[in-house]
């Protein structure tokens, strides 16, 4: 388990990082995950933010198009979706909930179903629907952005500048929406273990496919495995770890490398 | 794909993408575009919160640098001053050009580009500056305004500011403004909104009329 403290560690160590903005330090760089740049001590600024700017009403900046794009893939390329199972900061919110839905998935049926459920791998689909729909199409066609109803904006900018300077704002028309967005998106991550990560976060999107060609990955020695499935009952990500090869949902947390009684499941680096 | 290939497509696209990360970060000024129109600012309808502002004048700039050179030049020779500072993907920004600028100041512009004229409204004559921070033709000097007159520290977009002269505890007359933010009135009540410029602008009228001897 000295591994997932390590795990632990390096989230708590990028938390802060990312909020450096509180004693000043302030950067141009976009991150590499999901956080809001209205965030009163965010360091660096939300990739969303960033390509929808780049986008918006019928216009196209490249630069501020690419450049997010850059980051997260020189992460993806490098780690795949580690940054989500390391780094990003939602994805440390929703370690500190698992156990709720874990929980709830042993004493309710209904709820364990939704992990279960067929049609279930196709609502994976939804982020990149989210990203492609919310994050590019709309704000370039009907000036509409995710950024006006994203429930991580709302937990990270919007509720922390209420509380932090009571007294000086008043909700707009779009905050009741947000603030709906954000119950659900509460309500998505106690039943669902990273309900948030599977199905709808734009970042992940991104970052999905890399998981293809990463130069770090997760492997199976499928030959040996014995079908204990001990490591699918771990995954986060709801995955079937046995038949697993370079799934773009993996957050590369190595849970299932811990647990594997086998040792057959590897954090392996790309060689001749 | 046999080993060998997969491993080189690996290297390349790490190269690559770490080449072209740092050619971009060396080569153009997204970096400081990042910085000073994302990080540093706030988009008001992007957080979905309106500021409660006052609507007090005061001389007292907000970084307590010195008032920029065109805000002076243009009270020495032109009038008051309504300046509305604006940025991309903001939808405040949109709606508050759209419900109240173009047609209560019956104005046709290109809201991408920054520019200024003189207006006409009820008898009352002010130049009107829009200040849009991400067409890079502005001159920083006008994107840095923005810090002067963001009276209550919001940083955040859009704001309007009203600059007129006043005598001072001093007996000087000196630049006097006020600072709006984001669709400043509940319910998006842009009738109102243009209420509150008008009685603003008045009042900024009168004291200018009153003052512009008094002002070198």
């Amino acid at each position: 388990m000295k591994f997932q403290i390590k795990r632990l560690l390096s989230q708590i160590f990028i938390f802060f990082s990312a909020n450096l903005g509180a004693i000043g330090f302030k950067t141009g760089f976009c991150y590499p995950f999901f956080y809001c740049h209205a965030c009163p001590a965010s360091t660096s600024a939300c990739p969303i933010r960033a390509i929808e700017k780049s986008l918006y009403d019928h216009s196209f900046t490249w630069k501020l198009f690419i450049y997010p794009f850059l980051i997260i893939g020189f992460f993806g390329v490098t780690t795949g979706r580690a940054v989500c199972g390391w780094a990003c900061p939602i994805g440390l919110l929703q370690r500190g909930t698992s156990k709720i839905p874990r929980y709830l998935k042993k004493k309710i049926p209904s709820i364990k179903k939704i992990g279960i459920w067929k049609g279930e791998k196709y609502l994976r689909y939804m982020k990149y629907i989210t990203f492609i729909g919310l994050v590019v199409a709309t704000p370039f066609f009907i000036r509409f952005m995710f950024t006006d109803i994203c429930p991580v904006g709302v937990l990270t900018g919007t509720l922390p500048i209420l509380f932090l300077n009571p007294g000086k704002f008043v909700p707009n028309p779009f905050f009741w929406i947000a603030i709906i967005f954000f119950i659900l998106f509460l309500l998505l991550i106690f039943l669902v273990e990273r309900g948030w990560c599977r199905y709808f976060c734009p970042v992940g999107a991104i970052l999905a496919p890399f998981n293809k060609i990463s130069y770090l990955t997760v492997t199976v020695n499928k030959d040996d495995c014995v079908h204990c499935n001990v490591c699918s009952d771990v995954c986060p990500m709801g995955i079937n770890v046995s038949e697993m090869y370079r799934d773009p949902e993996c957050i590369l947390c190595g849970k299932c490398i811990n647990v594997c009684p086998k040792n057959i499941i590897k954090f392996e680096r790309a060689k001749l | 794909m046999n080993k060998t290939s997969f491993f080189a497509i690996q290297v390349c696209l790490i190269l690559v993408f770490s080449g072209a990360l740092g050619g971009v970060l060396f080569f153009t000024d997204v970096y400081d575009d990042v910085e000073s129109k994302i990080v540093e600012v706030l988009c008001l309808s992007c957080i979905k919160l309106q500021p409660k502002t006052s609507k007090e004048f005061t001389f007292q700039t907000a970084n307590k640098k010195s008032h920029p050179d065109f805000v002076v030049n243009t009270l020495k020779n032109r009038g008051p001053i309504l300046i509305q500072y604006g940025e991309k993907a903001c939808a405040a920004c949109d709606n508050m050009i759209d419900n109240v600028i173009k047609p209560y100041f019956d104005l046709e512009f290109e809201k991408t580009k920054s520019f200024e004229t003189e207006l006409e409204l009820e008898n009352m004559d002010f130049m009107y500056i829009y200040i849009y921070i991400d067409d890079d033709s502005t001159d920083d000097e006008r994107i840095g305004s923005f810090d002067i007159y963001d009276k209550d520290h919001i940083t955040g977009f859009p704001m309007f500011t009203i600059i007129t002269i006043e005598y001072d505890h001093d007996g000087v007359v000196k630049p006097y403004y006020t600072s709006l933010y984001g669709e400043f009135e509940q319910n998006q009540d842009y009738e109102k909104m243009y209420e509150t410029f008008n009685e603003l602008l008045e009042f900024s009228n009168e004291l200018y009329d009153r003052n512009i001897v008094g002002f070198n």
